[in-house]
This record gives structure tokens, C-alpha cells and sequence, in this order.
């Protein structure tokens, strides 16, 4: 379609953005880029800047200094380019007393032809699930079920980009579920970028090739969650090893290493297995990592399980933003 | 262990739509995850327990009481935070609690103290004298917790206790939850579909489906795979991980996938086996970095077990 | 340890700040409604703005039955329960055609102004709330997991006859006992009129009380409820009017217009039987008597009440009951 004709690799910049609304700042020299053809979670607490920067992304406010581009081009003085955008509000959108078919018909024929307009809103409902209630009042929807027709308006046209605020808030997991492979679905088969905002963390890092994290107006992380977690490896944090014999195993620890290599020693029993563990804090994770393999080695002790105590997102936006 | 909570057969029917088709569970001491996809029931199930609304057959039996002859004495044990928001205008958060501790039996200063006292727990002591309409999500889900802990009840029903919350009040609202299942002795029932929060909290779990139980007990046991086999992934510094798992390859381990991570199959209790892998590395130049079981989460379990279920049907 | 370590160790303690249980008592369930009748008064107060407004300009026009209690001595020739009987029947009324008057003579002995249509208003803007509220707020299922479906209908219900109550039970009692002061008689020979008083502010509350439950639980805003009530007795009592003159010789149509039937029930409550109605049509007065066998009859008057009531009621329970999911 000669919609996606235009290809740039980032669809959506920001660049080095600063925005206030009087004395308040909501982002403050905020540089993130989004990729085309791929899923990006934009994550952050209430606060942190995520909805001022998608206003900007929308066109619908203009940053104080720095750059904003949309599909390489500045979104607020150039409205055409909401033809290709595709959005999921946080807030409930319907005229309530239209029937889900006909609301994604209507919604369609702003870009469509009649033709088109019909095929897709059958599509669409198809493939959020509500085939079977495509004549009935929205009104009469459930909580998850507005939330799909939500999903469904931002799809209709086919949009390049697609940008979600909150996507899969109140969806059960099953539902839920199946609107991630709906996503996947349409960056391989439309090659759409979804660009999505969420508090859940463990949702995004799972689906996400690309998480961009934001914290009180900036933006302090951008990269794959897996890229991000090795940047951070390499600095001081805390190891969580397995080992039957973790007394013994400490001790050794303890004697063969200085104060930055181990700097404090926690026990503890896993919760669901019962099995002993040592937490380590450590400032040399690197040191650590080769420690461990020599004395586990030498002294014959089999270690069943290592790894960073901070694994997944959760943790990772705890150790960039507290301390 | 014991259970606080017995129900059998319960049926209860909306008109024509069957809500609750016989639905049977136990409901442990502790912390226990009520999951199961919308429309499974587990309102309908909250609300006759509360006895909001009554149910045709079936029976529920809680610390000994039965219901609905009971339904007096079981209301003043149990707690409820609801999904939706609750607001009343122009009503302070303090007020909104005290109130509710007053309609709960309490006197109006115990109600006040109590209010006081819940309010404080939950973190919301500087906001607790504003119009909770102005509340962020993160700060009603703290009000509605207070309001169902405020009578101290024996039982404590979360319906999406984090529901909309930010990063902060979302561990905040779980480290509330696990200390008052671990330190303080309340029972807790946590329906919600964030299931990462029931496998930090809970030690149980129900799912639920089409109006009954699908499965349902200890969640460390439904976690475990009682496999033999477990699957590894393993990291390593020092060398090229395309050449360790060539080595593993060498030395007659199963290797599944090698990605940013080599994922390959151990038998489970061979300490011998995990210690080699070690040995390798170091034999290498190489060390490990992370090598962790695939852990099957509660929401692979879930899915699974709905899709077995819709099959089944 | 010294005997004084040893003392004193035996009152100190170490307490994390952290959870508390309660094992106080719980009250018995009728104080549970008490409070929540106590709840709603005092929000009802502070949520509607135009209503403190309207409340203060009622008692301030009240005040003025102070100055027509003094020229009651004054009016001469009349007969003094119907003077009083007038002006209490008409606290409620709106000042508009056939209005019923205590005595067929022609002359309207009402003392005091007509402030119905503002009591009205206030009625209809403190209780729309009461159910549309909390529907909106979706506190009916936190109320309910507390307390059973009856004490919570019941609180509303004491909540707002306790209001109207105060509305129109205490200036009309004071204004009662103001004129009988004034004209230098024994309150005790009075006694059955402060009891029709007292009755028929009863009445009153329970039925204008129902009437706008029973509207805020069917709308979804306050706001809707209080317009309906207010309109219904606006274009009620004009339409009732209407109709009645369509045939005049119909005494029964008089019950259709609501200002009537609260004039009606007023003076039925008082015990005055011998009543007049204008009619228009000819520019006089003609007399209306509830005992005399034939046309409108006091019986008649009581059975709409309880009439009313019931359906109200009725509904009002059904209403509750049948709550759906979707309300709570």
C-alpha cells in the first residue's frame, strides 16, 4: 500500500526534548528513538513523562527545545501525517449506542473505500475475538471487551505506526495473550511498529524487542531488556547462587576474596524448593563471576543455579532509578 | 493445612447465563491466587461469599460458619477491596474509612483510631485528609486496602489490589500483602490476572473456568515440572558462547537452543553433571555467569491449563 | 538486676510500628444504621450548595410568621382553627388555582407565604443522592459487604424522613405554638392540633421521602432525580388543576394535583372536614365538605396515601433487591 511506501527505519525521535507546562517539567532532554518493524515498550511510573512525550509524538503540543520527528518529519504542523498513525487511548472513545461493527465501518471510511471499509471492520473484529457480538451495542461491552474494540480502532487502516497507551490494561491473560501475537502478527505481516506505554513490567520485557525507560522526565535506559540487563552486570549487584553446601561454600568465599569482590554474604532458602541459598553483593561482578568458577572447581562443591538476583524488568527499574 | 473456606456445588444463575456451574473448592490458610480468565466467576463467587448476592445451591462453609444462615457473622470477618473505585463526594480519605469501619460494627472512635491506624499502614498518612477524588490509582488502591483491613478481618478478598498502580505503589501494595500474610496471620484472597503478583505472594492457587474449579492447590507443586530432565540456560564470560556450547556439545549435553543464551537439557538431581559444566568452562579460560533453570511461570501454567480446559468442553 | 531493673522491666516494652489487630467490640446492628442515618445527614448537607441557599432563605421568610402570629389577635370575626388550620395546610403548597381553603366563604385565611415550591426544591436536591451517589461512586457493594440489604435501605429511608421531618415538623410546630401564644389560649385545649401537626408531617416525610428514593435509584444522576421531582409537582399540581376544572363537580380530580393532595392530607390530619375550593369558572367559592357522604371523602384521602406509600415502597424494594451486577 503506497502508504508504507515512505519507509524510514525511525519512525518516531525525539532529540534531546525538553517540555514544561508552567513551573512543572515533564521531560527534560529526553532522547529516544522508535524502529520500524518492532515491538517497543516505553515504560515508567506515573509522572515519569511517557504521556507528555507520545502528545508530543501525536503533534498535539510542540517541545521548548530540542527536536521531535514523526516519520521524519515535525508532527505538529503537519497533521497529514495522523493518516498513518494508529492510537490506543487510555480513555474510553465510543458513542456508546453505536454497534461494534458498524463503529469500526465508520471509522474506516475516513481513509477507506465502502469496499475496504466493510472487509476490514469484519477483519479487525475477527481478530480481536468479537465476531460474535459485531451487532451489538459497545455500551454493553465488558470492561475487556471495550478494551479490544480500543485495540481494534487503532488498526483498521493499517496504520505504519501504532502507539498504545496502556494497551492491555484489564485484559485477562488469556485475552491478553492472544493481543501480543496479534501485534506480532502485524509487524510481520504489515511490517507495523507498535510503540507502547505500560506500568507492567513483565508483560513488556517479554514481547518487546526494545524497551525505552523514562523516570521523572528522562529517559535512563534504551535498548533490548536483555542489552540492558548486560550493560548493567557490569556494575555492582547482587548474585544469588544455589549451592547444597552453602555454609562451606561461603566460608571459601569469604577467604579468598577482598571486600569489593564480596562485600556482604546473605543466607536464605529458595521458597518454593527449600533448597539453600547465598546472596552476594558484589562491586567486582566480573572478579566474582571467575571466583566462583575456581573454587567451585577446585574444591569439587557443584553449584545448581547462579544468576543475578535483579533478573527482569521489575528489578532493573528499581536499581537504575533508587540509589 | 487447613482450610479456611469449603465450597461445594455452588450454582448460581443470571437469568438464563450460568455463572456458577457447581463450583467446588478449598481455600487454605494463607495467601491464595483466585485466577481465571473474565467471565470465569470469580465475582460471582466474591459476591455470594459476601452474600451481596444469593446463590441457588451449593455450600459455603467459612471458620465453621455456614452460609447464608450465617451470612451475618461472615460479613463482619471479611474484608473486601474492590476493582472499581469507590468514591463518595467531597469526602476525605480519613472519613471514607472511618465510615466504612462504623457500617463494619465498630464504635465511632474505635472507627477513627482503627482508620487512623489502617491509613498509616498502607503509606497514605499525608494525603489521608484529601478529597480521595483527587487521588492518583496508585493512592485509592491504598484507601480501598485500608477500608477492608479496617475491621481487622479474619479474611481479606483483593479484587485487582494493584490494578493501574505505578512501579512504586505496586511493590509497595505487595510488600503490604505478604506481611500481612506472613507476619500478622490474615488470610488473603488475591483474584487478579497480573499472575506475577500472585507468584510473589501466594502459596496457593484456584483457576477457575466457566463457572468451576480447573485446578487448584500449593503453587509451589503446580509450578514444579516433575520431569526428570530440566532445561539450563547458561551464560558465560571470557569466550565465544558458540564455542561452549560446542564444548557441551563434546562432552554429551544436550543442547536445545543457542541464542544470547545456550539452553540445554541436565538431568535433574546429577550434582556431578552440574559440576562438570564448571569445569569445562574454567578448563577453557572461560566462567559461568548465569546458569539458571527454565522456571515454568504461573502464567505458562495458566494458559495451559485454560486451553486444556476449553478443550475439553 | 537491682530490685528498681527488675521493677521496671516488668512495664516496658518494644513495639514494632507496624499492623495492629483489633479486638475491641462490635456494635449491635440498629447502631450501625444509626450511623449511617447520621452519614447521610451530614453529607447531604455538605453536598448541595443551592439547597444551604434555599434552606436560608426559608427560614428567614419563616421568621415572618413571627409578625403574622402578632396580628392574629387583630383578624376579628373569624373562626380561629380555620385561620390556623390555612396557614399550616399551605406551608407546603404552591400558591396557584383551586387551591383548597379551610372554610367555603370566599376569603383566604392563609397567614404566612407560599413556600411549598422552595421546600420542594430543597426536598428534591438533598435526596436525589442518596442512591444516585452511590451508584455513581460504586459503594453499594462496599456497603453490602458490611451490612444486609434492609439496613441499608433502612438508613437511607430513616435518613431522609428524619430530614424532611426537619424541614417541616419544626417550624411548623413552632409557628403552631407561636399563634396559640399569641391569641392568649391554653395550649392544652390545642393538643389536637399539634398532633395533626405532628402527623401530618409524618406523613409527608414518608411519602415525599420514598417518592424521591425511590427517583434516585432509578436514575443514574442526582441531578435527574431532583429535576423530575420538582417537575413532576410543578407540571403535576398545573395539569391536576386543569383537569379538576375540566369538571368541577368531580371532587375526586381534586387528588390528581400533588400541591392539593398535600393541602388535602393537611387539613385531613388536622381534623378539618369543612374546606371550600375556588372555581374559576365562576369566580366563587364552593364548599368541599370530606364527611358529608357524597364526593371527595376524608377516608378517600387516606387510602391514596397508603396507597402511595405501598407502591413506593414496592418499588423502592424491588429496586434493591433486584440490584444487577452491573449497578453494584
Amino acid at each position: 500500500m503506497s502508504k508504507n511506501s515512505n519507509i524510514f527505519d525511525v519512525l518516531a525521535k525525539l532529540d534531546h526534548v525538553t517540555k514544561s507546562f508552567g513551573e512543572v517539567v515533564a521531560v527534560s532532554e529526553a532522547s529516544f528513538s522508535v524502529e520500524k518493524g518492532k515491538i517497543t515498550g516505553f515504560l515508567g511510573p506515573n509522572g515519569a513523562g511517557k504521556t507528555t512525550s507520545i502528545k508530543m509524538i501525536l503533534g498535539l503540543t510542540r517541545p521548548e527545545k530540542g527536536r521531535v520527528t514523526l516519520f521524519g518529519k515535525d508532527p505538529f504542523y503537519n497533521s497529514s501525517l495522523k493518516h498513518f498513525l494508529g492510537y490506543i487511548p487510555e480513555i474510553e472513545c465510543f458513542p456508546k449506542w453505536m454497534k461494534a461493527r458498524d463503529y469500526f465501518f465508520w471509522l474506516g471510511r475516513f481513509q477507506l473505500t465502502r469496499e475496504e471499509a466493510f472487509r476490514r471492520a469484519d477483519e479487525v473484529l475477527k481478530e480481536i475475538g468479537l465476531e460474535d457480538v459485531a451487532n451489538k451495542r459497545i455500551q454493553k461491552f465488558s470492561k475487556g471487551m471495550k478494551q479490544r474494540m480500543k485495540i481494534g480502532q487503532a488498526l483498521i487502516h493499517k496504520p505504519a505506526l501504532i502507539i498504545g497507551d496502556e494497551p492491555f490494561n484489564g485484559l485477562d491473560p488469556v485475552v491478553r495473550r492472544n493481543m501480543i501475537d496479534l501485534f506480532k502478527d502485524y509487524t510481520r505481516k504489515y511490517n507495523s511498529t507498535f510503540f507502547i506505554s505500560s506500568h507492567i513490567l513483565f508483560e513488556m520485557e517479554k514481547f518487546s524487542e526494545k524497551v525505552i525507560l523514562m523516570y521523572k522526565g528522562r529517559t535512563i535506559a534504551q535498548g533490548s531488556p536483555i542489552h540492558i540487563r548486560e550493560m548493567i552486570e557490569d556494575q555492582p549487584h547482587s548474585i544469588q547462587i544455589t549451592v547444597k553446601d552453602s555454609k562451606k561454600f561461603s566460608t571459601l568465599l569469604i577467604n579468598n576474596a577482598d571486600e569489593e569482590v564480596v562485600s556482604q554474604i546473605k543466607f536464605q532458602k529458595d521458597i518454593r524448593s527449600n533448597e539453600n541459598q547465598l546472596v552476594v553483593l558484589t562491586n567486582e561482578p566480573r572478579e566474582f563471576y571467575r571466583l566462583v568458577t575456581d573454587l567451585a572447581c577446585d574444591h569439587e562443591i557443584p553449584i545448581i543455579e547462579i544468576k543475578a538476583t535483579d533478573e527482569g524488568l521489575e528489578n532493573l527499574y528499581k536499581s537504575l532509578t533508587i540509589g | 493445612m487447613q482450610n479456611i473456606l469449603v465450597i461445594r456445588e455452588l450454582v448460581k444463575n443470571y437469568g438464563s447465563f450460568l455463572a456458577l456451574d457447581g463450583f467446588t473448592c478449598d481455600i487454605p490458610k494463607g495467601v491464595t491466587g483466585l485466577l481465571g480468565p473474565n467471565g470465569a466467576g470469580k465475582t460471582t463467587f466474591i459476591r455470594s461469599l459476601l452474600g451481596i448476592l444469593p446463590f441457588e445451591s451449593g455450600s459455603i462453609e467459612f471458620l465453621g460458619y455456614k452460609l447464608p444462615k450465617d451470612i451475618l457473622a461472615v460479613k463482619d470477618k471479611i474484608g473486601y477491596q474492590p476493582e472499581v473505585d469507590t468514591k463518595i463526594l467531597k469526602v476525605s480519605a480519613m472519613k471514607y474509612v472511618t465510615h466504612m469501619a462504623t457500617m463494619a460494627g465498630l464504635s465511632r472512635n474505635a472507627a477513627k483510631q482503627r482508620a487512623f491506624d489502617t491509613l498509616h499502614y498502607v503509606g497514605l498518612e499525608e494525603a489521608r485528609y484529601r478529597d480521595m477524588n483527587d487521588f492518583s490509582q496508585g493512592m485509592m488502591q491504598k484507601v480501598k486496602l485500608a477500608t477492608a483491613l479496617v475491621h481487622d478481618p479474619a479474611l481479606l478478598i483483593l479484587d485487582e489490589p494493584t490494578a493501574g498502580c505505578d512501579p512504586d505503589a505496586h511493590e509497595q501494595i505487595l510488600n503490604l500483602i505478604s506481611d500481612l500474610g506472613s507476619n500478622h496471620g490474615k488470610n488473603i484472597l488475591i483474584a487478579t490476572h497480573l499472575l506475577p503478583d500472585v507468584e510473589r505472594t501466594a502459596s496457593s492457587v484456584v483457576i477457575m473456568n466457566k463457572g468451576k474449579t480447573v485446578i487448584q492447590g500449593e503453587l509451589r507443586s503446580i509450578l514444579q515440572k516433575k520431569d526428570k530432565i530440566i532445561n539450563l540456560q547458561i551464560r558465560v564470560n571470557g569466550g565465544d558462547i558458540n564455542k561452549f556450547a560446542k564444548l557441551l556439545q563434546e562432552n554429551n549435553f544436550e543442547v536445545t537452543n543457542v541464542t544470547e543464551t545456550i539452553s540445554f537439557n541436565i538431568e535433574r538431581e546429577d550434582d556431578e553433571k552440574y559440576l562438570s559444566i564448571f569445569k569445562i568452562a574454567r578448563n577453557n579460560g572461560m566462567n559461568i555467569r548465569m546458569m539458571t533453570a527454565y522456571q515454568q511461570s504461573l502464567e505458562d501454567v495458566f494458559l495451559d491449563e485454560i486451553a486444556k480446559n476449553q478443550m475439553e468442553n | 538486676m537491682t530490685e528498681d531493673q527488675k521493677n521496671s522491666s516488668s512495664t516496658d516494652y518494644l513495639q514494632k510500628f507496624t499492623y495492629r489487630s483489633y479486638d475491641g467490640e462490635l456494635q449491635p446492628r440498629w447502631k450501625r444504621v444509626l450511623y449511617l442515618i447520621r452519614f447521610e445527614l451530614i453529607s447531604t448537607w455538605r453536598k448541595s450548595k443551592f439547597a444551604k441557599v434555599l434552606i436560608i432563605i426559608v427560614l428567614m421568610f419563616s421568621f415572618f410568621s413571627i409578625l403574622f402570629a402578632a396580628m392574629l389577635p387583630l383578624l376579628g370575626d373569624v373562626v380561629i382553627r380555620d385561620v390556623l388550620n390555612e396557614s399550616i395546610a399551605n406551608y407546603l403548597a404552591l400558591p396557584l388555582t383551586n387551591s383548597i381553603f379551610s372554610n367555603s366563604n370566599g376569603i383566604s385565611y392563609s397567614l404566612g407565604l407560599g413556600l411549598g415550591i422552595l421546600l420542594i426544591m430543597v426536598i428534591g436536591l438533598a435526596g436525589s443522592g442518596f442512591f444516585a451517589d452511590d451508584k455513581r461512586g460504586k459503594v453499594i457493594e462496599i456497603y453490602l459487604s458490611r451490612l444486609v440489604k434492609r439496613e441499608y435501605v433502612t438508613g437511607k429511608v430513616g435518613a431522609i424522613v428524619i430530614y424532611i421531618n426537619i424541614l417541616v415538623l419544626l417550624p411548623l410546630i413552632i409557628t403552631g405554638m407561636l399563634f396559640v401564644q399569641s391569641l392568649g389560649e391554653d395550649h392544652a385545649d390545642y393538643l389536637d392540633f399539634y398532633f395533626g401537626i405532628i402527623a401530618y408531617s409524618l406523613l409527608i416525610s414518608i411519602i415525599l421521602g420514598l417518592f424521591i428514593l425511590v427517583l434516585s435509584i432509578l436514575v443514574e444522576k442526582r441531578a435527574y432525580a431532583s429535576l423530575i421531582f420538582f417537575l413532576f409537582f410543578f407540571f403535576g399540581t398545573i395539569i391536576g388543576a386543569m383537569i379538576y376544572e375540566g369538571d368541577p363537580n368531580n371532587e375526586l380530580l381534586l387528588l390528581i394535583s400533588p400541591s392539593n393532595f398535600l393541602l388535602l392530607l393537611a387539613y385531613v390530619c388536622l381534623g378539618d372536614y369543612d374546606l371550600g375550593v375556588r372555581n374559576n369558572e365562576e369566580y366563587i367559592m364552593v364548599e368541599l365538605n370530606l364527611d358529608n357522604g357524597v364526593g371527595l371523602e376524608y377516608w378517600h384521602v387516606f387510602l391514596v396515601t397508603i396507597i402511595y406509600i405501598l407502591i413506593l415502597s414496592l418499588i423502592l424494594a424491588y429496586k434493591i433487591w433486584k440490584t444487577t451486577t452491573e449497578e453494584l
